[in-house]
């Protein structure tokens, strides 16, 4: 969620640095391209990568612990449910970052939500791809595939578009001029924002090639925001930046079921995506990172579920992943003050290597 | 209505979710149409304002009804204070079931309402420390819903003893932690902040804030006052008069389908359905902190959804055949005039199509 005030949002440059159409030269398509996929709620990097060499994992979680896991190494074993993503794990398609997080969480979702947005401890700001696209003046658009938005992409001057199913197969309608809206702020950034996203979507839907043939796309909203991106990947006009969204990660009570199928559900549409990229030539080079607000505790609660935690993990997965890790697994036995994770990674670490890669 | 808990939970598993997922659907729309057509039409926006203070998504629950009564509770505390409409959220069974507060058990404590409920219904965030969360969390352990759905103290599960919350060492239980934390002045500079933000759009400078903190303390958090002082704020007065506020989705479609003027069923099920694209359906609220506001709402998704869905109203046929319109569309319908339209018009197909198409009609 977004706790941005108006000030900040309206008082982001000046308004007519919005119709920055001309940045882009038409048809122009990144040669690099960043999915960003956020996983809503907190996903438990305990049981996705589980330190199955330590006791304290057990002990701390009597029902909750896997009992099997596949293993990649380090002692680390990866939920059955991403049984999936082995093959890209052993083509080192895959990577997993170790202890990210925040320092000093207060583990609250809508803190740690905007902190990841704004890529700062105080969660305040414009978004960190907004920042990063500004600062170099760079081409957008920054696409967010999530019916939700994100929150990343917004509050700058580059355009943040939102590409869903109805959008992609409506009409464009006519947009009015933002003069028109005179001293009011609020119909002001109205009329930008319709004006600014009718040019993009119009180029990208034009642009937007058919899926590759031959794979096969999972059910369910996930599986249906990872075909559109192959479409754009494909398209050769993709935007530098595309966001997935998936949902279901806070996992206060009856966690095993629920953590599961959403797992399942990840590796099967992430499996389906690099299948698809694989069927693609001549296509930019392409990395995913996928990240949680936060972490889970460590010991499950009394609900068979867990409460919100510190430091967790991050996936990623493409062309150029830092594989088979980076970072280091967070000790169970030094733990904080209470009793959480300690992370030695930070999210700003993780967004500059997504960055560097992005602009080489 | 009432009875429908029973119904539900007594069918198989398997058939329970589609039970479920009818009840719910009836209770949207059953609340749409009070807001388009309830007679006291302050009230009822009132109870919808706090239904996204405190926001429950019937998904959480498993019986939908249980959302009916929050709203009768709601309802008998608007003229109270806030002290007595926390204290009587706190033991919501929708808002308890919502964050966890059953699971919370003094052995096995679940911090989910406690950390909301100083976050987002008191203090606010940075307002207080992770030991008062754990001890807030002590303070509602023990909580239970009997079949009857009724919400009861279970002294087994409860954490008996002193527990030390903000400097105060007593032994809290949901009631008067309610209290407690209804006395604090951050609380009062959090609600009157949250409820300025759904009237006014914008936030003021945090000295405004606090001044209507401060007197709304000395009216002891009636909420009567609190509603009064905010809408006739010069703020209020210049952001109903120049149209600063972006309307919530679910006002602009109420306002559409009164100006309307249809009954039909469809016109309900394509508002709902509306609704569910530009965000904003009844009742499924998408976090604890309720909906966005004011420019939050503002992206690309979400306005070509607002329009693209208020049309569909007027596309139907039926709808269009028992629509009720005014004589004619009056500037009176928004705060400044239409960029695509002028009024006074005839309420002919083409101009309502114009109204709703415009970005004017948008605003609050």
């Amino acid at each position: 969620m977004k706790r941005r005030t108006m000030i900040s949002l309206l008082g982001a440059g000046s308004a007519s640095a919005v119709f920055t159409g001309g940045w882009r030269r038409p048809g122009a398509s990144s040669r690099q391209v960043l999915v960003l996929l956020e996983l809503r709620g907190g996903n438990d990097g305990l049981n996705t990568l589980a330190p199955m060499g330590d006791p304290i994992y057990r002990q701390a979680r009597p029902t909750l612990a896997l009992a099997e896991t596949l293993p990649l190494a380090r002692g680390l074993g990866l939920h059955p449910a991403l049984a999936p993503l082995l093959p890209l794990w052993q083509s080192q398609r895959l990577a997993f970052a170790l202890g990210v997080g925040w320092p000093r969480p207060n583990r609250s979702h809508f803190k740690a939500a905007d902190q990841w947005a704004s890529a700062s401890a105080s969660g305040e700001g414009p978004g960190w791809l907004a920042t990063a696209f500004d600062q170099r003046r760079s081409a957008g658009p920054l696409v967010a595939l999530g019916a939700s938005g994100c929150t990343a992409m917004e509050g700058g001057k580059v355009v943040a578009l939102q590409l869903g199913p109805a959008l992609l197969q409506g009409k464009a309608a006519s947009s009015l001029a933002p003069d028109r809206a005179g001293t009011n702020p609020v119909l002001r950034r109205m009329l930008e924002l319709e004006l600014a996203g009718q040019r993009e979507l119009q180029n990208l839907r034009g642009q937007l090639a058919p899926l590759p043939q031959g794979i096969e796309i999972p059910m369910g909203d996930l599986g249906q925001q990872v075909a559109i991106a192959l479409r754009l990947i494909a398209s050769g006009a993709c935007p530098p930046v595309v966001q997935l969204v998936q949902g279901g990660y806070d996992t206060h009570s009856n966690q095993a079921y629920r953590h599961a199928r959403v797992l399942g559900e990840l590796a099967g549409a992430l499996a389906a995506f690099d299948a698809g990229l694989r069927r693609l030539r001549n296509r930019p080079q392409v990395n995913l990172l996928a990240v949680s607000e936060f972490g889970r505790r460590l010991q499950e609660n009394g609900s068979r579920g867990t409460d919100h935690g510190a430091a967790s993990i991050a996936l990623l997965l493409g062309d150029q992943v830092p594989h088979p890790f980076i970072g280091s697994y967070p000790s169970l036995s030094s733990v904080d003050e209470r009793g959480d994770l300690i992370a030695g990674l930070s999210p700003p670490q993780l967004y500059s290597q997504a960055l560097k890669q992005l602009w080489g | 209505m009432q009875t429908t808990a029973a119904s539900c939970s007594s069918l198989p598993r398997d058939q329970r979710a589609f039970c479920k997922r009818r009840l719910a659907v009836a209770l949207q729309g059953r609340w749409l149409s009070q807001l388009a057509w309830a007679e006291d039409q302050p009230r009822v926006w009132q109870l919808q304002l706090w239904l996204g203070v405190f926001p429950v998504n019937w998904r959480q629950l498993p019986d939908p009804a249980l959302l009916e009564r929050q709203i009768t509770t709601i309802g008998n505390h608007l003229d109270g204070s806030y002290n007595g409409l926390l204290t009587a959220m706190v033991l919501d069974p929708a808002l308890q079931l919502s964050l966890n507060g059953p699971a919370n058990h003094r052995l096995n404590p679940n911090e989910n309402l406690a950390r909301e409920l100083l976050e987002l219904f008191s203090l606010g965030e940075g307002q207080y420390s992770e030991n008062d969360v754990r001890e807030a969390a002590r303070a509602l352990s023990g909580y239970r819903i009997e079949a009857n759905q009724q919400l009861v103290l279970d002294p087994r599960r409860h954490d008996l003893g002193p527990k030390s919350i903000l400097g105060r060492s007593a032994d809290f239980n949901a009631e008067n932690l309610a209290h407690w934390l209804s006395d604090q002045p951050a609380t009062a500079r959090q609600i009157s902040g949250r409820i300025w933000r759904q009237l006014v759009g914008s936030l003021p400078k945090s000295k405004r804030i606090k001044a209507i903190a401060s007197g709304w303390r000395q009216q002891q958090l009636s909420i009567p006052w609190l509603m009064q002082e905010i809408r006739a704020s010069p703020e209020a007065i210049s952001s109903r008069q120049q149209g600063l506020r972006l309307a919530d989705p679910i006002e602009v479609v109420a306002r559409s389908l009164r100006l309307l003027g249809s009954r039909h069923p469809d016109a309900l099920a394509i508002s709902l359905r509306g609704l569910r694209a530009m965000g904003q359906s009844p009742f499924e609220p998408p976090t604890v902190k309720g909906w966005p506001v004011n420019e939050q709402w503002l992206n690309l998704r979400s306005l070509e959804a607002r329009r693209r869905n208020i049309q569909a109203l007027l596309a139907d046929e039926e709808v269009w055949a028992t629509r009720q319109p005014p004589p004619a569309l009056l500037p009176t319908l928004t705060p400044i005039p239409p960029l695509g339209l002028s009024l006074p018009a005839k309420p002919s197909r083409e101009n309502f199509a114009q109204l709703f198409a415009d970005p004017v009609w948008q605003l609050a």
